[in-house]
């Protein structure tokens, strides 16, 4: 197990480097201008040349490529061209975008994987049909058309100024970093507890009744977070992120059930559900016990391919509730994607490539968790690559 | 030569009829498939709608009017009320209303030009500026289908390079080939879109350079990791060694039988590819990064960036949802079309 880890590791390691060094150049070549190019109108040529001295921006690209690795080697992401470091920037931003993607996800994981074992199970009935449409036509929403939906919902709910009233909701004072990333612990810690004790009852041939286990996913991290005394935090979160957070599950929840679909079709043709079914095994309980069990794996390793895609289309919300800034929407999402379009609009080529590398480690290190549980809970994968 | 020409002439009709037959049978099973053809049907409609608009516009519509970036079609009205912040048609706001006459008070009643809105004449009303929507959809249409065939080829082509060349010769070309997949693979392809539109290379996305250029990133990246896995299997089956053992060459392995073997699942993965570059593409234009040219996307972001120009209609809700929504069915009918090819070559007794 620790050989076939730290092989994961090596190998995910490998190719965060390529994928820097793919960053760094592109953005050299791509991005036109540097971050003193906006102050070219206010300042002269010998001010430009200082700043750029100073930024070490007149360096051959190449040089600024090795000290840039070696920085990185350092956990060093660079500073940005105002002064404040990379990290700093990208730690004020990231919990926010983090806790849309990890609240989503615990969410949609289950509800969605119950879907798709539904609708995979009897792939000829008529709902299997509408199940798969409707889940296509959640997967390839254009995610702005999403976010027009759910605002066009709420602010027919809350009253006739509808808008005006929203913009005020989200504009408000922002929660402390700190509180931020401790919510985002806490979160992380809550969505382990599920998966262990859904694995735990699924070795134990137990299951909770839906209507009880919907729910309490759905309300589970603001009991903890209120639980722990952050009774004006959760009311916060639910006036700024409840949106955004709606939004992503429901862009998520459409992926999953669509291969968590597929997955069960296949494993239904498989030879011990013949088995089964001439044992006299209920319908119900061969899908729950059998095939839904066995179409974890592979719904798991499919999903691996659609985390960078979630991620992307959460950031696309992002924007899209903040889009354009004095425009209708002009709703702030505090999150990765307005430090992205902030550095962007400034030409700020280290946080751009440092928000870029950010959204690959997550992904990455999505990657390495499922690897991890799928070489824990089969050891075909963990021999089969010893054996290679 | 003649005793070797004649069998193989009289073979030719009967190989040609057994194929156009294998032909008749897969699109019997495509037709089972209830997704795959609601999928089918949204895209000819798009594809009616692309071929319709430039006739329409050569013919039935003049160019004043439904032109998608200069045509207008504006009413004056007299009674369009002053009020804060505008929320409907007819109420304009007292910003707007000051540009005009700087006297201007919350209450009063002002003339002001407003779209013609819905009717006969426009079919799915007019956006804030008075451009017929339906000759909006339809200008998009053209463009987007474009995005579609041009990423679907490109994806087709560098994910079948990585796969193939990657599985056949495996060692150090594999590796260089996966690990550029993989990298490529946290690569998030619209936001990357997004920085390439803010660069000097913004006029290089033509419909047809997009494509391109996204099908270089998701064919070069996801979709080559999933070809490679079954470029991977089919080289461990028989036929590849029966075939090597006869004297075939690299080029004949790859062309005559690893290609064909992974046709099925290329096209699934290639019509699930342009879902992306669909979706990229407009989202590109909506936040304006994009080059100067119409799209869907293009016609969200005036829409929502110039929401009280010309006519008091503050958020033009007509344009944001037929304008998503179109970029969300041409998309989604890729969708479901794979999900149609996949279910005609996968069959349960294979």
């Amino acid at each position: 197990m620790t050989r076939f880890l730290a092989g994961r590791v090596l190998a995910g390691l490998l190719t965060l480097v390529i994928y820097v060094t793919i960053l760094f150049l592109l953005a050299e070549i791509i991005i036109p201008g540097d971050y003193a190019t906006q102050f070219a109108l206010g300042m002269d040529g010998a001010q430009l040349a200082e700043l750029r001295a100073r930024l070490g921006l007149d360096e051959p690209v190449l040089d600024r490529y090795l000290a840039y690795m070696a920085g990185l080697a350092r956990g060093n992401l660079g500073e940005s061209g105002s002064g404040a470091t990379v990290a700093e920037t990208l730690k004020a931003v990231l919990p926010w975008t983090l806790l849309i993607f990890v609240y989503a996800l615990a969410v949609a994981f289950p509800v969605g994987h119950w879907l798709g074992k539904v609708a995979g199970w009897k792939s000829g009935a008529k709902g299997s049909a509408g199940l798969t449409i409707g889940s296509v036509g959640l997967y390839t929403i254009f995610p702005p058309l999403l976010v027009f939906l759910l605002v066009i919902f709420v602010s027919g709910l809350t009253d006739n100024k509808g808008m005006s009233n929203l913009r005020e909701i989200f504009n408000g004072n922002r929660l402390s970093q700190d509180t931020a990333w401790f919510m985002l612990w806490t979160l992380f810690a809550f969505a382990v507890g599920i998966g262990v004790t859904g694995l735990l009852l699924m070795r134990k041939d137990r299951s909770i009744p839906r209507l009880v286990w919907v729910p309490l996913l759905i309300a589970g991290p603001f009991l903890v977070w209120a639980a722990l005394g952050m009774r004006s935090e959760v009311r916060d979160i639910l006036r700024y992120l409840a949106l955004p957070i709606m939004a992503v599950t429901i862009l998520a929840i459409g992926e999953i059930v669509l291969v968590s679909k597929s997955t069960t079709a296949e494993a239904a043709h498989e030879d011990f559900v013949f088995t089964a079914k001439a044992k006299g095994v209920p319908d119900k309980q061969i899908r729950d016990h059998h095939v839904a069990r066995f179409a974890l794996f592979p719904t798991l390793s499919k999903l691996m391919v659609s985390v960078p895609f979630i991620l992307v289309g959460l950031m696309i919300i992002e924007i899209s509730f903040a889009w354009p800034k004095d425009g209708a929407f002009g709703m702030t999402v505090p999150g990765m994607s307005s430090a992205l379009f902030e550095s962007l609009e400034n030409r700020d080529t280290a946080v751009v490539v440092g928000g870029l590398l950010a959204v690959g480690l997550i992904v990455f290190g999505v990657r390495l968790v499922l690897d991890v549980l799928q070489a824990a809970l089969d050891p075909r994968i963990r021999v089969g690559s010893r054996a290679k | 030569m003649t005793a070797v020409a004649t069998p193989e002439a009289g073979a030719v009709p009967t190989k040609g009829a057994a194929r156009q037959e294998q032909r008749s049978m897969l699109w019997a099973r495509y037709r089972r498939s209830r997704t795959g053809m609601i999928g089918l049907v949204v895209l000819v409609v798009f594809v009616v709608m692309a071929i319709a608009y430039p006739i329409l516009m050569n013919t039935a519509w003049s160019p004043n009017i439904y032109d998608p970036e200069l045509g207008l079609d504006l009413v004056v009205v007299d009674k369009v009320v002053v009020v804060e912040v505008e929320n409907a048609r007819l109420e304009l706001s007292l910003r707007s209303a000051r540009a005009a006459d700087p006297t201007a008070q919350i209450g009063d009643t002002v003339p002001g030009r407003v779209g013609a809105g819905f009717g006969f004449k426009h079919l799915l009303g007019t956006d804030q500026q008075g451009r017929d929507l339906l000759a909006m959809i339809m200008a998009g249409a053209g463009p987007a289908l474009m995005i579609a065939i041009s990423a679907a080829l490109t994806t087709a082509v560098v994910a079948l390079t990585f796969a193939t060349l990657g599985a056949y010769f495996r060692g150090p070309v594999d590796a260089v080939l996966s690990s550029t997949s993989n990298a490529l693979l946290l690569l998030p392809a619209p936001l990357f879109m997004i920085i390439l539109g803010t660069s000097r290379y913004r006029e290089a996305f033509t419909p047809i350079g997009f494509g391109v250029l996204y099908g270089l990133l998701v064919g070069g990246g996801a979709v080559a990791v999933v070809m490679r896995s079954e470029a991977f299997t089919t080289m461990s089956k028989g036929f590849i060694d029966t075939a090597r053992s006869s004297g075939a060459g690299a080029g004949r392995i790859i062309g005559r039988h690893l290609v064909p073997s992974l046709l099925p699942l290329v096209s699934v993965s290639i019509l699930v590819g342009i879902t992306g570059a669909i979706v990229a593409d407009a989202f590109v234009a909506f936040t304006g990064f994009g080059p100067n040219r119409f799209s869907w996307g293009t016609m969200l972001s005036w829409a929502i960036a110039f929401p009280d120009l010309g006519g008091p209609v503050p958020t033009p809700w007509n344009v944001l949802i037929a304008g998503g929504l179109s970029i969300t069915l041409l998309a989604a009918s890729f969708y479901l079309i794979a999900i149609g090819i996949h279910a005609t070559f996968d069959t349960p007794d294979r």
